[in-house]
């Protein structure tokens, strides 16, 4: 709830920015804009105190969030050096023992450290209650006052000459007409049943004539909903001392504009007559002054100055156009959305775009989102300007330990495409993923151009870092490029079997994926309308070490007995066995197993041997059945000699339904 | 019963004269008979005056807005014939009587009304 506050007091900043923009404005547009634009130009102000809308980019949104950050830090580096203090701290989880200084305890160091803040919202709602309360009941005991004290105008000339003037002012709901002597000067009273009540009836023509005239315009224009709507603000903002200056200046303006819109009915005489009002009401007796909560005709003698000074200068025209005008409209307007407004969002997003040139083809991975350790932040969104087609955004999340982290990419249409989950040991699950080492790395299939997100969300304070970086890649050239190039990176306590183990449980959606991110959509497409099962292969021309292991491969369903086409072409693949003692010693696989679950065809080299041309094409023959293929490999390349591993599988009689299904399974299941 | 201002009576007699309730349409033609064409805002007024003083309740039929007369013309005159009793002759009818005819105020025929009405010794009409 101290959201809420916040928003406040984001709209309270911005609000004053704009009310001294306003005020300095006023001495430099005083004769030359007409008082009532004047008047209506505050409601932008009033807007921008009231309505939480901006823009995502604004100033409030900049300065709130640092002073989020900040507020963060501060609050887990005193609970740290609270923790300090504290006796034994149980340790969960136990291995990973680095800090002794960990997340449980510092939640009850956190909250012995807020409750003063947390609460200081109620602190503000009680007060804009009771001030606002306040004034209603203060209003309400005003109109009882004067109520009491009316006296109907019995007169039926005076009640002629009224209703007169209402007829001529289009006015369609019936004024009522009293007096009353306690009263100094003449009010306007009730927004729906509206009275207007005089000091007194025995007033000259011309006098009466325009103070009703003065008045009924109030009415008109709905000047008391204004009115309530910038108290109302003022209540909100209670603590802001500029927005009493605000008000303050809106009533002047109301009167003073009211003034404007009866005068320019008039002519010249009747201009001067209306002054002559002004100046006779003084006079009148009564002992209520309450400039809230009525409509007075004089409140002070300096208003009233002002109000004979504009009397005498009005000109029909303003000096300035209405073209200016809207101008000057539009820029204010503008105030208001850039000064903004704090987006209290119950996830606290952070979000931000990252640019095309930054995120691309054509540069190493830049790193887009992250958590820092201990950041209190629940989620953070990024957003990826997608403009080119046919690539894969590629990830790779560094983390430690510990971590707790959901990480999601968003498709434009707001579908997550991709969920990965790091648990507390620091691993990863999740759809689709590529693990090696402790870096973990993630590729999506091609991506159609748009907006995507990049979403990292956690549900516990994370202890450790992470961060995330991401590229764009080609989709068929998948291996290992040198900016991401693992063995500067990997750790020492991560031991190559894990990840082999992680992936053995996987299932053969997995690895479809591999496969084609060596061939497009659009080409595995094509390649099932050719009858192809699969059609995988890539050239290397820079060094690599594409590893693909595991897995419990991909089925296909045959529906007629058929033969298949098994081509395998291998050059220029280079054996890395021991090299690296995290890297597997290098091989190439093929296994097709027919529906009871045994190897109708198996290819398999290993070592030194991959290293001789292979260029395989035979024949399988296959009957209705589900069968599986599962491809696998570990090699390098040396970047000087063009490498290249292709392995296809293909119908030979092409049958519709054959190929259907791979187009429901295969093809269409990736997304 | 609370005091209204001549022209509220006005306005009661053509409600009376129209058998104790009138539309507003009907006022106003009866006021533009009379040569008073009030104004609306007029009108309203002194008709929701008489509503809150409670000689009318005002309904709506349809669109129309109607006037019924809670208080009839009898009564309203025994109020005010009261009133004036009570005020300027203590009370007693004699005085007033007296007055009547000393000034010259009542005719032979007013004269043999009034007491036939007497020594009736009930309300009129």
């Amino acid at each position: 709830m101290n959201e809420i506050l916040k928003v406040v007091l984001s709209l309270s900043l911005s609000g004053t920015l704009l009310i001294l923009l306003l005020f300095l404005l006023r001495f430099w547009f005083k004769g030359r804009l007409s008082r009532q634009w004047q008047y209506y130009i505050w409601l932008v102000v009033v807007a921008r105190l009231l309505f939480p809308f901006a823009p995502e980019a604004n100033l409030m949104a900049m300065i709130f969030q640092g002073i989020d950050r900040a507020a963060e830090q501060t609050n887990t580096d005193s609970a740290y050096i609270q923790l300090g203090d504290a006796a034994d701290i149980p340790q969960t989880g136990g291995t990973a023992g680095q800090n002794n200084l960990h997340r449980e305890p510092a939640g009850t160091a956190e909250s012995a450290n807020r409750p003063m803040w947390k609460n200081l919202w109620i602190g503000w709602l009680v007060a804009a209650l009771i001030l606002f309360i306040r004034k209603i009941t203060v209003y309400q005991d005003f109109v009882k006052y004067i109520r009491a004290g009316c006296v109907e105008v019995a007169d039926i000339e005076l009640l002629e000459r009224f209703g007169k003037l209402v007829d001529q002012n289009r006015i369609k709901t019936t004024v009522e007409l009293y007096t009353n002597n306690l009263i100094s000067s003449p009010l306007l009273i009730g927004f729906f049943r509206p009275c207007i009540v005089l000091a007194t009836a025995d007033l000259p023509p011309a006098d009466f004539d325009y103070t009703i005239l003065h008045e009924l315009m109030h009415f008109k224009r709905r000047d008391m909903f204004y009115k309530w709507l910038v108290q109302f603000a003022v209540c909100i903002h209670w603590f802001n001392p500029f927005v009493y200056l605000m008000s303050r200046e809106i009533g002047r303006l109301c009167e003073l504009s009211c003034d404007e819109a009866v005068i320019r009915e008039l002519d010249a005489q009747g201009r001067r007559a209306y002054g002559d009002t002004l100046l006779n009401a003084i006079g009148a007796g009564g002992s209520y002054k309450d400039s809230l909560v009525s409509l007075t005709l004089n409140e002070s003698k300096e208003l009233l100055k002002e109000r004979l000074d504009a009397i005498m200068n009005f000109t029909k025209k303003t000096r300035w156009g209405i073209f200016t005008a809207l101008m000057l409209t539009v820029m204010i307007i503008c105030g208001f959305a850039f000064s903004g407004a704090y987006a209290a969002d119950a996830h606290n997003q952070a979000s931000t775009d990252v640019g095309m040139d930054v995120v691309s083809l054509y540069t190493n991975s830049v790193e887009i989102i992250g958590f820092q350790q201990g950041e209190q932040t629940a989620a953070k969104d990024v957003a990826l300007n997608i403009t080119e087609d046919n690539v894969k955004i590629q990830l790779n999340a560094v983390v430690d330990g510990d971590s707790h982290r959901t990480l999601e990419v968003i498709a434009p249409n707001g579908e997550a495409v991709r969920t990965y989950t790091f648990n507390q040991d620091g691993f990863l699950s999740g759809s689709q993923e590529y693990i090696f080492g402790s870096d973990m790395i993630m590729v999506t299939d091609v991506v159609y151009p748009g907006t995507w997100h990049v979403r990292l969300s956690t549900n516990q304070t994370p202890a450790a870092e992470t961060f995330v970086t991401a590229k764009l890649i080609d989709p068929f050239v998948w291996g290992f490029t040198s900016d991401t190039d693992i063995s500067d990176e990997i750790g020492d306590e991560q031991e190559p079997d894990d990840s082999g183990d992680e992936q053995e449980t996987d299932d053969s959606p997995l690895l479809t994926q591999m496969y084609d991110y060596y061939r497009t959509y659009e080409q595995t497409k094509d390649d099932i309308q050719n009858g192809y099962i699969v059609n995988t292969g890539v050239s290397f021309s820079v060094q690599a070490m594409p590893t693909v292991t595991g897995g419990g491969g991909t089925s296909f369903y045959v529906n007629h007995d058929n033969r298949i086409n098994v081509s395998i072409t291998l050059k220029n693949l280079i054996d890395g066995t021991g090299r690296d003692r995290w890297m597997p010693d290098s091989f190439v696989s093929l296994e097709v197993y027919d529906p009871s679950g045994k190897v109708a065809y198996s290819f398999y080299k290993e070592g030194t041997e991959i290293q001789d041309a292979v260029d395989i094409d035979t024949e399988l023959a296959v009957y209705p059945g589900e069968w599986r293929y599962r491809i696998s490999f570990a090699y390098t390349t040396n970047g000087t000699d063009l490498s290249d591993m292709r392995i296809a599988l293909k119908y030979e009689t092409i049958y519709e339904d054959d190929i259907q299904w791979l187009v429901d399974n295969k093809l269409n299941k990736i997304n | 019963m609370q005091q209204i201002s001549d022209y509220e009576l006005e306005l009661m007699k053509i409600i009376w004269a129209n058998g104790g309730t009138a539309f507003y349409a009907e006022i106003v033609k009866a006021l533009e008979d009379k040569g008073t064409p009030w104004t609306k805002n007029t009108i309203i007024t002194l008709l929701s005056r008489l509503a809150n003083k409670g000689f009318l309740k005002a309904s709506k039929t349809g669109f129309r807005n109607q006037y019924i007369a809670v208080v009839c013309e009898t009564d309203y005159q025994e109020e005010q014939t009261k009133t004036l009793l009570e005020k300027l002759y203590e009370g007693s009818a004699k005085g007033l009587v007296s007055t009547l005819i000393q000034k010259d105020l009542l005719s032979s025929d007013d004269y043999d009304d009034l007491r036939k009405y007497w020594e009736g010794g009930g309300c009129g009409k």
